[in-house]
């Protein structure tokens, strides 16, 4: 087991679905992962949160997370274009980005991989076995992955 | 003394007549192989003449004695040169062997050396003197017994000559018979007369009337040459020609018999010559009319006849010649027949590929016509051309596909004609024609250029392939629908399976932590617990609803019965009543509405989605308007829900309308509202589209209802 670094933790969840979302914050927080999660709602939220606008501007509050999960389906902005979007800027493009989704369909999982996605999850329906992901995940993530040198 | 004259003088224009002979035959000694032996004759016989009357003018013994015996340097050889000679005839040259000459010429050539030498011995003519008793001074002699032997072997030379020209002659058939007859009378006279002077028979006395009388074998040997030239090589030439001709040949005589047959005529009748020879030709072949009307026949005659060969028949063009003696009474007939088998097969094959060809013009199903190159005058048309294009025969012979425009653009022809000149043919191009009633047809052109008695024409047909063109395109379209169809059913199963796993997994996830609540006591983290159970429940019971809605919007409308739309869009407003007071949307219906035919419950169905989409996508407008309508543009009645809400890109007009599109992921909806108001319009025969003047302009949707308007 990787020591718990000292510095906070941050996480950046993209999730319309308030239900999954409470489910993925329960999920992380019983596990102690995570010092902190922050929730956007789709997709419009999600960059101007990682690019500092408007609401977002203040990076004291609104830290560059240090894993971003992503869910595909998304209002304004689609999962997929968010994530070509981070890809494709050069500050952002080394966070690592988990696309956490319940859709197994072959062209989302090749499109995000194209996109450079750094993990592809399907949500599990079964609730402990989620449970158990969302604490493998902050131990992979968090944990054993070493973090890029942000630049 | 006249005796003697006329002795003399016959001896010298008998010499005289074979030396000329002699002269004349050595023009045809390269080319006929008889000519050698009877130029040698000639010139011997002439100079034995010669030397006769020489002999029988001398004065004194010694000369006498002295031109006897050089007439005998000549004579020993007369009747070798006679074998020669009709062995050269008759052609059996391989019998002139080197051997077997000299095995003849032993005795000759013994008794020129004997004459020459008579003076010294006995063994020849020996104790010469002048016989003067008779008309004429003659020798006179003894003679030894090799003499007689020499003259007997002289005349059994002689008497073999005669002996092998009439066998030979019998037997090869040949067809010099006059020639035959005359050679054997020039051969047989001398010998006769000397056979009577051996006897002791002279006309004059102690004259051998052998050698005066040669003349008569000079008029003999001189008729056989100048009237039936039988040293000439035509008679030959015919004979070969007759023997080797493929044309079976017969000779009847008067009672049908067959008295000479080529080998042609051998192997028409499987009979050896020998056995055909003789017998009653109707006896040998199958009863045939048309033949035994030819063997009967008087005077010349010619017919075409046919020969059943058991195996296969045979046709000739026979022939019959009515034969007549000098005298003009018919004697025999020749018979000719020219084996016409070929040519009658390939007339048969001809006459049936020409009926071929003209079953198959008139029959085919593609339009076929016959056009003359230089000109494009159209010579011939079947009934395809008539059924394809419409133009009556009559309509088109004589005029050019230009007169008619019967191709619809001018270059393809010319194309076609340049081809054509380059290539001699042109195979299946496609091509558009017009017909007669103006309508366009698709071709697959083929043609070709035939030369006909040295004029060249186009032959071409034209297969009308509209149809099938039509059935193509059809499937095409038909296959990119199914494709579209293909992956609209791929994102629908993706997007369902999506879709309702999310409530799912919401309410599974929920149920647990509900457990960990109840347990904790936490009784106002349960309530929320169960909201959020019950939220994903409605979402999961909402899309399972639209779902069936949309199953059901494409199919057919089986009973269409008069929808009044008035009526169903103020029901529609009345089931949406709720939200329109919600966000104040005042909505318009108007009262002329027409009246449809249709699925009242699906067009219902059409007029909620499209109202309820209008106040969904109201935007920030303040003061939110619905408001349904209807235009005439031509003969089309256009039915448009209209609102002054947020508006729609036009890049995005289309989009709206397919599965799960959801322009406006913001705004809460399934993104099968429109997808279902399109099924619904189709399968009613209608289309549907979105009008926008751009965003934040309002939308309108438009569609139209053909099912006849009551």
């Amino acid at each position: 087991m990787a020591e718990l670094p000292g510095e906070p933790l941050h996480i950046l969840l993209v999730e319309d679905n308030e239900a999954h979302a409470e489910l993925v914050i329960r999920g992380m927080r019983d596990q102690q992962v995570a010092n902190r999660i922050h929730h956007v709602i789709d997709g419009e939220q999600a960059l101007d949160y990682l690019f500092g606008r408007g609401v977002y501007a203040d990076r004291e509050k609104n830290p560059l997370p240090n894993l971003i999960l992503l869910d595909l389906r998304l209002p304004r902005i689609d999962g997929l274009e968010v994530l070509k979007t981070l890809k494709t800027t050069p500050n952002l493009l080394r966070i690592p980005i988990v696309v956490l989704t319940s859709s197994d369909a072959e062209s989302d999982i090749a499109r995000s991989y194209d996109y450079h996605a750094n993990s592809y999850v399907v949500k599990p329906l079964e609730f402990k076995k989620f449970t158990q992901l969302m604490k493998d995940l902050g131990f992979y993530w968090l944990g054993w992955n070493m973090k890029p040198i942000q630049g | 003394m006249l005796i003697f004259d006329l002795v003399i003088w016959m001896l010298i224009i008998s010499g005289l007549a074979m030396w000329a002979l002699g002269l004349y035959g050595r023009r045809f000694v390269p080319r006929v192989s008889a000519a050698t032996p009877y130029v040698i004759l000639m010139f011997s016989a002439g100079a034995w003449a010669m030397l006769y009357a020489l002999d029988l003018l001398a004065p004194t013994l010694a000369l006498k004695v002295l031109f006897h015996n050089l007439r005998f340097v000549f004579l020993p050889f007369i009747s070798v040169l006679e074998v020669w000679l009709v062995i050269a005839f008759v052609r059996k040259n391989e019998w002139l062997r080197p051997d077997w000459a000299a095995a003849v010429c032993v005795i000759p050539v013994v008794s020129v050396a004997l004459a020459l030498t008579s003076p010294l011995h006995t063994l020849f003519r020996y104790n010469f003197s002048i016989d003067t008793s008779g008309p004429i001074a003659v020798l006179q002699y003894n003679e030894s017994p090799f003499f007689t032997l020499f003259i007997l072997y002289s005349l059994a030379l002689l008497v073999l000559a005669i002996i092998i020209l009439a066998v030979e002659s019998l037997r090869q058939g040949t067809l010099l018979h006059e020639q035959t007859l005359l050679l054997l009378a020039a051969l047989a006279f001398p010998t006769v007369v000397n056979y009577l002077n051996v006897l002791g028979v002279s006309p004059v006395q102690g004259v051998n009337m052998t050698t005066p009388l040669l003349w008569i074998s000079a008029i003999l040997y001189t008729a056989a040459l100048f009237r039936y030239r039988f040293l000439d090589i035509i008679p030959i030439a015919r004979s070969r020609l007759i023997e080797t001709m493929n044309a079976p040949l017969f000779l009847l005589d008067m009672d049908g018999r067959i008295v000479d047959l080529n080998p042609a005529a051998c192997s028409l009748l499987s009979l050896p010559r020998e056995s055909a020879l003789g017998k009653e030709i109707t006896t040998l072949t199958p009863s045939n009319p048309a033949f035994l009307a030819l063997c009967r026949s008087e005077g010349a005659t010619h017919n075409e006849l046919t020969w059943d060969e058991g195996s296969s028949i045979l046709f000739f063009q026979g022939s019959a010649e009515l034969l007549r003696t000098r005298g003009g009474h018919p004697d025999g007939r020749l018979i000719l027949l020219q084996d016409i088998t070929n040519l009658k097969q390939i007339e048969q094959a001809l006459r049936e590929s020409e009926e071929k060809f003209s079953r198959a013009f008139r029959s085919s199903p593609y339009a076929i016509t016959i056009t003359r190159m230089d000109d494009g005058l159209i010579l011939d048309v079947n009934d395809g051309f008539a059924q394809i294009t419409g133009y009556s025969p009559a309509e088109v012979v004589g005029r050019t596909s230009i007169d008619l425009h019967l191709w619809a653009n001018d270059t393809d022809r010319e194309s076609m004609v340049n081809d054509l000149r380059a290539n001699k043919r042109v195979y299946g191009r496609e091509f558009p024609f017009v017909k007669k009633s103006g309508a366009i047809l698709t071709g697959l052109f083929s043609a070709e250029v035939i030369i006909v008695q040295g004029i060249p024409y186009i032959l071409s047909s034209i297969n009308d392939i509209t149809d099938r063109k039509r059935a193509e395109e059809q499937r095409e379209s038909l296959i990119h629908e199914l494709e579209l169809k293909n992956a609209e059913l791929d994102r629908f199963t993706h997007t369902i399976s999506h879709d309702l796993k999310n409530p799912l997994f919401a309410i599974k996830g929920f149920a647990e932590i509900l457990k960990e609540d109840l347990s904790g006591g936490d009784l106002e983290q349960v309530q929320a617990d169960l909201a959020r159970i019950t939220a994903a429940a409605d979402i999961m019971e909402h899309l399972i609803t639209t779902l069936l809605t949309l199953s059901r919007s494409g199919r057919s409308v089986d009973t269409p019965s008069p929808v009044p739309m008035t009526e169903i869009a103020r029901e529609a407003a009345g089931l949406l009543d709720a939200p329109i007071r919600e966000h104040g949307v005042n909505v318009v219906i108007p009262d002329h509405l027409p009246v449809v035919n249709g699925d009242r419950q699906r067009l219902l169905q059409v007029m909620m989605n499209l109202i309820d989409n209008a106040i969904k996508f109201r935007g920030t407008q303040r003061f939110p308007k619905v408001e349904v309508g209807v235009y005439k543009k031509g003969e089309e009645t256009i039915f448009f829900v209209r609102d002054n809400g947020r508006g729609i890109a036009p890049e995005k007009r289309e989009e709206i309308f397919g599965l799960f599109k959801r322009l406006n992921t913001d705004i809460q909806g399934s993104g099968i509202g429109l997808t279902t108001v399109k099924r619904i319009i189709e399968a009613h025969g209608g289309r549907v589209w979105a009008k926008s003047e751009g965003p934040g302009k309002g939308t309108t949707i438009c569609f139209t209802l053909p099912g006849k308007n009551v």
